[in-house]
């Protein structure tokens, strides 16, 4: 109420609600409002000037006060801002950058920066060179991503995409990029359980989470995605590299709708508002590959290069791709993964479909050995995919197809990975390299999965052995050069070899 | 708005200006009640004698159409300038009236005073004007001063 007061005292200014309508609140008064400014009610409430209309200012209510006719409202003068900072790691906050159940004190070191801000140019950009790990092999080998890349997650509910992108989050938070996951409007009890696993996986030093439950007003959750790129921002600005990930822009749009329906703007297709397209690609402009020349220590100029990479995530209605927004979306990132519900319904884990995802930047960022790899592994996909409809026919199969379409079945099952499984791209490399060599032919697949396992134990735990695998896909060029190096030394793929 | 002014002239507070709405509401509604009275017996039966005469006179003997007419009279209470003011005291009718005479001849005509009493604001007045807001209580005042001279008080209380 102090604060209230001192509000009105410093702009002279005060209005009182008309009208309330949901979340949008008409308020006569406040003769210089202007759009975007945040307004405070005599309650406590926070809104933000959405229109001036000739007899009154058009609020959208952001707080879970109770607004009454009557209300008075103060100007606060200022554009709607988030606190960021350092201190912000490892938190839950809200939109407004306050967390649940704790004292919100602020910080010193703090930076207020604005949450709707216009992308930043050409000047600064930079091309995409350095590839963007996801410790999902399906991903990293089929469709790479690249630092500073926007890439649309895309699929029906419940086919896996929340598990790839915790998986690509702890692993590249774990590696020391900062993560950022905005949920907007989810259940606040998978909220949780996303917060438990960072927990779990000792990264929440790493990670930030953004979160809106689908109970909050629908003013709050529309900035979230906003205060989530700013946080990025500010954080990229900093040094680091950054990974966002907007879980769902579906959700925010059906928001943005509901919004915009009651402060009745002309509905166009869909009954979404004409400028949704704006939105969305305004917000997700602000990711990228930057370069920027900063002051270092010693107050030498010097040319900083740091990324905000993010991944916006829509939600399909029975596999449908020709939605408005998912097709805008796809518009305005640089490719999309696909999630399949039936691919997820054959036990796919992920289950992606790498025919129809697309990256369109990533493979600029691969080695010539993963650029050759996912060529040819592409290319024997699409094979193994026709031979699988010739099958249908019921053709006798010659002996060298038989083994064709069971090398298939070992590449499928190589990409089958389970959620708590991260996997190194040199150790997905050299277990791919191995598998084009002909190591497994004879064996059972579970074999190769648990020579995978093993492996890959192997290369986390034993400093020597990472290094020669390390060394051995540095060193090679393509594939045919490791599958050589791969039969030169055994040891790295062979139990009984690494024993003697 | 000039057209009604004579209504208007009696109007100083909020509360006049809801009270005609109000009774403007009645009249409005009685004309179509289906009972056929004429105009001057429903005026009289539904409003204040003062604002009846009001009424007539401004209908008059010309043959107007009178639903048009009130609908213009109350469409204009809802014209007229409140200016809000917040008082440390309960102001008796007359001295409300003063204040809106005041405020009539030196910033508009069409000004109606809506208050509200707060003794938390010691004396003077918090003034609230088309979306402007003063405050010129005294607790303002009084509080400027022990901020500015806070080191100084506390000295003496001291002493």
């Amino acid at each position: 109420m102090a604060e209230f007061k001192q509000l009105l005292e410093d702009t002279g200014e005060v209005g009182y609600v008309e009208e309330v309508y949901r979340s949008i609140i008409y308020v006569s008064g406040l003769p210089k409002a202007r759009p975007m400014e945040v307004v405070m009610f005599e309650n406590g409430g926070v809104g933000q000037v959405i229109s001036l209309l000739p007899d009154y200012i058009e609020v959208l209510l952001l707080t879970n006060q109770l607004i009454t006719v009557g209300t008075k409202v103060a100007r606060t003068g200022d554009l709607m801002k988030v606190n960021t900072g350092m201190h912000l790691l490892g938190k839950n906050i809200n939109p407004l950058g306050l967390s649940k159940g704790v004292v919100n004190k602020i910080h010193k070191e703090s930076q207020s920066r604005l949450i709707d801000i216009p992308p930043p140019g050409m000047s600064v950009r930079k091309n995409i060179t350095r590839p963007f790990e996801t410790g999902v092999s399906m991903v990293d080998m089929i469709i790479p991503l690249g630092k500073g890349q926007r890439e649309l997650v895309v699929g029906d509910r419940k086919t896996g995409k929340t598990q790839l992108l915790i998986q690509s989050m702890v692993n590249q938070a774990r590696k020391g990029m900062v993560c950022i996951y905005a949920a907007i409007a989810k259940k606040r009890m998978d909220i949780k359980s996303i917060e438990n696993i960072f927990n779990q996986m000792g990264v929440t030093k790493n990670t930030i989470i953004v979160a809106t439950s689908s109970a909050d007003p629908a003013g709050l959750i529309y900035l979230t995605p906003f205060t989530a790129m700013t946080i990025a921002e500010y954080f990229r600005d900093v040094g680091y590299d950054v990974y966002i990930v907007l879980d769902d822009l579906s959700a925010h749009a059906k928001l943005y709708r509901e919004i915009m329906l009651l402060a009745k703007r002309f509905p166009g297709r869909n009954s979404y508002p004409g400028d949704i397209f704006y939105l969305h690609s305004r917000l997700l402009e602000r990711a990228g590959n930057f370069e920027f020349i900063k002051k270092d220590n010693k107050g030498n100029l010097v040319k900083l290069e740091t990324s905000i990479t993010c991944l916006p995530v829509a939600e399909l209605t029975l596999g449908d791709l020709s939605g408005y927004i998912q097709t805008n979306l796809m518009a305005m990132t640089d490719g999309h993964i696909l999630f399949d519900t039936d691919l997820y319904n054959q036990g796919r884990r992920p289950a992606i479909n790498p025919f129809i995802s697309v990256t369109r930047v990533g493979r600029q960022a691969q080695t010539n050995l993963l650029r050759d790899i996912n060529r040819q592994v592409t290319k024997f996909m699409v094979y193994i995919q026709k031979l699988r409809e010739f099958l249908h026919f019921g053709a006798e199969l010659s002996e060298s197809t038989q083994r064709t379409i069971a090398m298939g079945d070992r590449i499928t099952s190589f990409f089958d990975q389970p959620v708590d499984k991260i996997i190194n791209v040199n150790v997905s490399t050299l277990i791919m390299g191995a598998l084009w060599g002909g190591y497994w032919r004879t064996e059972p697949i579970n074999q190769m999965k648990t020579d995978l396992y093993n492996i890959l134990n192997l290369y986390n735990t034993d400093k020597a052995y990472g290094g020669k695998i390390d060394k051995l896909i540095e060193s090679s060029e393509n594939l045919a050069d490791l599958v050589t190096a791969i039969k030169d030394d055994e040891s790295l793929i062979l139990k009984k070899e690494r024993n003697k | 708005m000039d057209n009604y002014w004579d209504i208007y002239t009696e109007i100083y507070l909020k509360e006049d200006a809801d009270l005609l709405s109000e009774e403007l509401d009645r009249l409005l509604e009685a004309m179509y009640s289906g009972q056929v009275k004429d105009f001057e017996n429903i005026l009289y039966e539904n409003v204040r004698i003062s604002v009846a005469d009001k009424i007539k006179e401004l209908v008059g003997d010309k043959e107007v159409d009178k639903e048009e007419l009130l609908r213009g009279v109350k469409d204009n209470i809802n014209k007229l300038k409140l200016l809000r003011i917040t008082i440390s005291f309960e102001p008796t009718r007359g001295s409300l009236t003063r204040i809106a005479k005041w405020a009539k001849q030196n910033i508009s005509k069409y000004i109606i005073i809506d208050y509200s009493y707060d003794k938390d604001i010691v004396g003077g007045v918090v003034v609230e004007f088309e979306g402007g807001y003063k405050d010129y209580s005294i607790k303002k005042n009084f509080d400027e001063f022990i901020l500015k001279e806070k080191e100084e008080i506390i000295s003496l209380l001291n002493q």
